[in-house]
């Protein structure tokens, strides 16, 4: 096979020479692909778990950001949250999405997430 | 009508590619950097670093950190991180997070971030406190710091730790001694006056509070909201290198640290424990520098 294929560069490089790190795209390369991009809202006390199919025949990779009581500050998950005071979790299984929430006290919790395209494993 | 631009990495068709076999789709949004950032996080500066990214809105982003800088050099771990244990991210372990909001990424150490040396105290014999009322009578079977209404007045304390393992001469950037507070009584501030044990190797205590004193000392208080079971940390830095740089001093050896009541009158208002606990605690950092972190803020939106 020949060595053809697609790079583009930022304005300031030679494709023809620029490295990796100075190409905004190479077709030899992947990239993340969100296809999905949504969020979930949950306001109770103690333990609760959100579930939603993700909609692949595969697992798909999966990132996501969450704030507490509407605060606007969205931290990156997984954690606890002062004295795990607050939690959030997201995992993939089969086909759905999870994410497992926690506060001592009702609070409303929103997570962030995008799916990726590209297979999590 | 399906129309885009899909692009296959190389062996595949791209007209048969899955998702993950493609290099591009216009079907899919792309994560688009906006900015990348690194730099260190210290002491100093509130152990936070705080990056205006100028998007106006809350953008997605990755923090990485280099945790162990010592151990570990140059690797780096996706925040949220936390050191050990069962659970992701636990507040009192070592851990790094962050957070976005419309104008800013936040990156935090927790307060025990970094620190390189830790020691315990609060066994048998590392423990002692006097009273001023009836003769100062001094024991040690527990430590007390404060007033006593009661009749006991103002307290001496002691506390010892066993081993601290510092060079000699090797003076730390800062030093923090953890009182434990077994119990507590009544919750107004306690004003103290806090001295290294100017000793080479601090021996188990009798009585601690005829021991001699550092020059250096500070006169911290204990605020009304730590209870039962809170720790009060206080800076003892001046003291910890006074100390470590006596001709005496050799690494294991032991040091302690005497707490004085500084003006506290009124009611009963004192916090104590006794001996046994072993959960007085001693640290410090040998310089500002805690870790280096890298973020990288996308274009791509939070959106909420």
């Amino acid at each position: 096979m020949g060595d053809y294929g697609i790079k583009v560069v930022g304005a300031g490089y030679n494709v023809h020479t620029a490295t990796v790190l100075q190409q905004t795209f190479n077709s030899s390369i992947n990239t993340l692909k969100i296809a999905e991009a949504d969020y979930i809202t949950s306001t109770a006390s103690g333990d609760r778990t959100v579930t939603f199919s993700h909609g692949f025949s595969y697992r798909p990779g999966m990132v996501f950001w969450w704030d507490i009581g509407g605060s606007g500050n969205f931290l990156t998950g997984n954690m606890l949250y002062n004295f795990g005071e607050y939690s959030a979790y997201g995992y993939i299984y089969d086909s759905n999405i999870s994410f497992q929430l926690h506060s001592n006290a009702s609070a409303t919790i929103r997570c962030f997430y995008i799916i990726l395209a590209d297979p999590a494993f | 009508m399906d129309y885009g631009i899909k692009v296959s990495r190389p062996g595949f068709d791209v007209k048969t590619a899955t998702p993950a076999q493609l290099a591009f789709s216009s079907k899919y949004q792309t994560l688009k950097v906006h900015s990348q950032h690194s730099g260190e996080i210290k002491d100093s500066t509130g152990r936070t670093i705080t990056i205006a990214h100028g998007l106006g809105y809350k953008p997605m982003f990755v923090v990485h950190g280099e945790v162990y800088p010592s151990d570990l050099p140059d690797t780096f771990f996706l925040a949220p991180y936390t050191e050990g244990g069962v659970y992701p991210l636990w507040a009192s372990q070592t851990h790094l997070y962050a957070y976005a909001d419309n104008t800013n990424i936040y990156i935090k150490a927790s307060d025990d971030f970094g620190w390189e040396g830790t020691s315990t105290g609060g066994l048998a014999e590392d423990l002692s406190y006097e009273y001023s009322a009836y003769g100062g009578s001094c024991q040690n079977e527990g430590v007390y710091v404060g007033y006593d209404d009661g009749g006991r007045l103002n307290f001496k304390g002691g506390i010892r730790f066993d081993p601290v393992y510092r060079a000699k001469s090797a003076s730390v950037y800062r030093a923090r001694m953890g009182f434990y507070i077994g119990g507590r009584y009544t919750s107004n501030t306690i004003y103290t006056n806090v001295y290294g044990i100017d000793e080479d190797d601090t021996s188990p205590f009798g009585c601690a509070t005829s021991r001699s004193k550092t020059s250096a000392s500070y006169s911290p208080s204990v605020d009304g909201s730590l209870q039962d079971g809170d720790t009060w940390a206080t800076d003892v830095t001046n003291c910890f290198n006074e100390i470590i740089n006596r001709s005496g001093w050799s690494s294991g050896n032991a040091m302690g640290f005497l707490i004085e009541n500084n003006g506290t009158t009124g009611t009963d208002n004192y916090i104590f424990d006794f001996y046994g606990s072993d959960l007085h605690t001693l640290k410090w950092l040998s310089t500002d520098h805690l870790l280096d972190y890298k973020c990288t803020i996308y274009k791509n939106r939070i959106d909420i």
